[in-house]
């Protein structure tokens, strides 16, 4: 692909200083706040699950007493998937898709400028909770009914507080279409957007089509507290297990609205790295659009013990396991992708190489789950929690840092310190396993998951766990520390920073300008 | 408001594609409810 950019300073005055980042359109500067939120909220998460881990360093309750433990678990969830991943990924997408595409800016800047914005707004209410009569929600982040009615003040706080998450999300979705579907440079056809563009695509019409169900189940819940329906209530001739059912039509697109877009990183920087094209490019993009399909037919796999007739369990355990098949044909085009490839092990690469390992790993335990007989042994688990854990975070998160370490050069202009870069990842793909693996055999014992005491037969795995979760919560300063010195200076980074790195962002200089193809890039 | 920097034909083009998008988001949204009302 090539490509010719120019970048014009002819663009008015802007606001500086605090206003410049309030009221501005630009696609890099919203890009930036959301990165930066996202880490905010990741540090602020991870405070939370250290309150779970020091609790469960031991058997008996020692740090905090029991309801708060349960908020702990509750908003540790919300503030991990609503206001750390999703957003690190509209964060990267803000940044990146346009350069990719070689667009001015997002096809609505207005928009994309409230969509942050209300960010924020929502947190400070959610976060708010905790300290109100009663405290925060405690039912877990599924919010099911009749549990989650028993929230005291909170309640309505937190409904509002999903329902502006939720439209902001909609709103960034519908901008990464319209961007995506409208302003791509003249040659960029469909299929020769780079992967990490297809991915998005496709993760913003699943945001299209679920937030409004999630948004729907919570506006039942409230009228079902305050406005006298009976939507969820048998009392009242309801159903409480359909409110299972239309979270988890909700909740399964919604694991991959946050895997999908770490294939793409991940399709990005193995090539990059490989210094080879990307094996299967094509199939990539139908195993991804295929796993998107497959995601609307298996919600139920989530609540196999709430009793639902054996062709019901049957259908959703088949289903959910086709989806190995495209995740599958994913894993094979990556290691194809390496295979006599002229490799180097640069930070982002480590990640990229530990999720294919890892994420893998909770693909597997995945498929264990899926099987519905043995999923009545594994249900309510630690070994779920083990599970969605390294896809979560060995997936997504480990994807989110191999970004954020493949394009800080084009972001700030600086190379990261490669050293602090290895101790960042040898900590924390060491301490990740020392966290989560002891969970597997925790689950397949019998503990429960949300509990803030357990057996004893449970101790020494939980310490271990514990060990795990504070060596991987300290070796993420580092990042922050290595973030703020690339931020500050470091060596120059060229406008390809990379030596295998392909793709329009790299033809602009680094740190890429305020303003970039102004005049479009000729793709050819 | 869409990007100033884009020609009309365009912004024809994203005006419709962010009209259809919000239908499908309120369809969606009513829908839960209408089945079960």
């Amino acid at each position: 692909m090539t490509a010719t950019t120019q970048d014009h300073a002819h663009h008015e005055a802007e606001p500086t200083g605090l206003k410049r980042w309030l009221v501005t359109t630009n696609h890099k500067d919203i890009g930036s706040m959301y990165l930066l939120f996202s880490l905010a909220m990741f540090l602020v998460g991870g405070a939370m699950a250290l309150v779970i881990r020091a609790e469960l360093f031991q058997p008996g309750l020692q740090v905090v007493d029991p309801y708060f433990f349960n908020q702990m678990t509750t908003m540790h969830a919300l503030v991990m998937i609503f206001g750390a991943v999703m957003p690190a990924f509209t964060g990267l997408a803000n940044w990146m898709i346009p350069l990719m595409v070689g667009a001015p800016d997002m096809a609505l800047p207005r928009m994309n400028n409230w969509s942050f914005w209300l960010l924020p707004f929502g947190f400070a209410i959610l976060l708010s909770t905790l300290f109100m009569p009663g405290g925060g929600p405690a039912g877990g982040w599924t919010m099911y009914p009749p549990l989650m009615l028993q929230t005291g003040t909170a309640f309505p706080f937190v409904i509002f507080a999903i329902h502006v998450l939720g439209i902001s999300s909609i709103m960034g979705s519908i901008n990464v279409i319209a961007t995506i579907l409208n302003m791509r440079a003249p040659g960029m056809t469909l299929m020769k957007m780079p992967l990490f563009v297809w991915t998005w695509l496709i993760t913003a019409y699943l945001m299209i089509a679920v937030m409004p169900v999630l948004a729907g189940a919570i506006t039942m819940l409230l009228t079902d507290q305050y406005f006298g329906t009976t939507f969820f209530s048998a009392a009242g001739g309801g159903d409480p297990v359909l409110y299972q059912h239309i979270f988890w039509f909700f909740g399964h697109p919604e694991v991959y609205i946050l895997i999908l877009p770490a294939f793409g990183i991940i399709s990005t920087i193995i090539p990059a790295f490989t210094r080879k094209p990307l094996f299967g490019y094509s199939s990539m993009v139908y195993a991804t659009a295929s796993i998107a399909f497959l995601s609307f037919i298996v919600w139920a796999h989530h609540m196999f013990t709430v009793g639902m007739p054996l062709a019901g369990q049957l259908f959703f355990m088949y289903a959910t396991m086709l989806i190995a098949v495209p995740t599958g044909v994913k894993v094979f085009n990556w290691v194809a992708t390496m295979w006599r490839g002229a490799m180097t092990f640069e930070t982002p690469m480590l990640f990229a190489l530990a999720f294919v390992f890892l994420f893998t790993i909770g693909g597997f335990s995945g498929l264990m789950l899926a099987i519905a007989p043995a999923d009545f042994q594994y249900h309510d688990t630690y070994f779920v929690v083990a599970h969605f854990h390294y896809v979560l975070v060995t997936g997504a998160v480990f994807a989110i840092l191999a970004a954020a370490y493949y394009w800080l050069p084009k972001w700030t202009g600086h190379m990261y310190s490669e050293r602090l870069g290895q101790w960042h990842f040898w900590l924390s793909v060491i301490f990740v396993n020392v966290l989560f693996f002891p969970q597997h055999f925790l689950g397949l014992a019998g503990m429960p998951r949300r509990i803030p005491d357990y057996s004893v037969q449970f101790a020494d795995w939980n310490m271990i766990s514990s060990i795990g979760g504070f060596g991987f919560g300290f070796a993420q300063l580092i990042f922050v520390w290595l973030l703020y010195k690339c931020i500050r200076g470091g060596q120059k980074a060229e406008a390809r920073a990379w030596e295998g790195a392909e793709g329009l962002e790299w033809e602009v200089p680094s740190p890429a300008p305020h303003h970039t193809f102004d005049t479009p890039p000729v793709v050819r | 408001m869409i990007n100033r920097e884009v020609d009309r034909r365009t912004r024809r083009n994203i005006r419709w594609t962010v009209l259809l998008l919000a239908l499908v988001v309120l369809g969606i949204y009513l829908g839960v409810f209408l089945d079960r009302l």
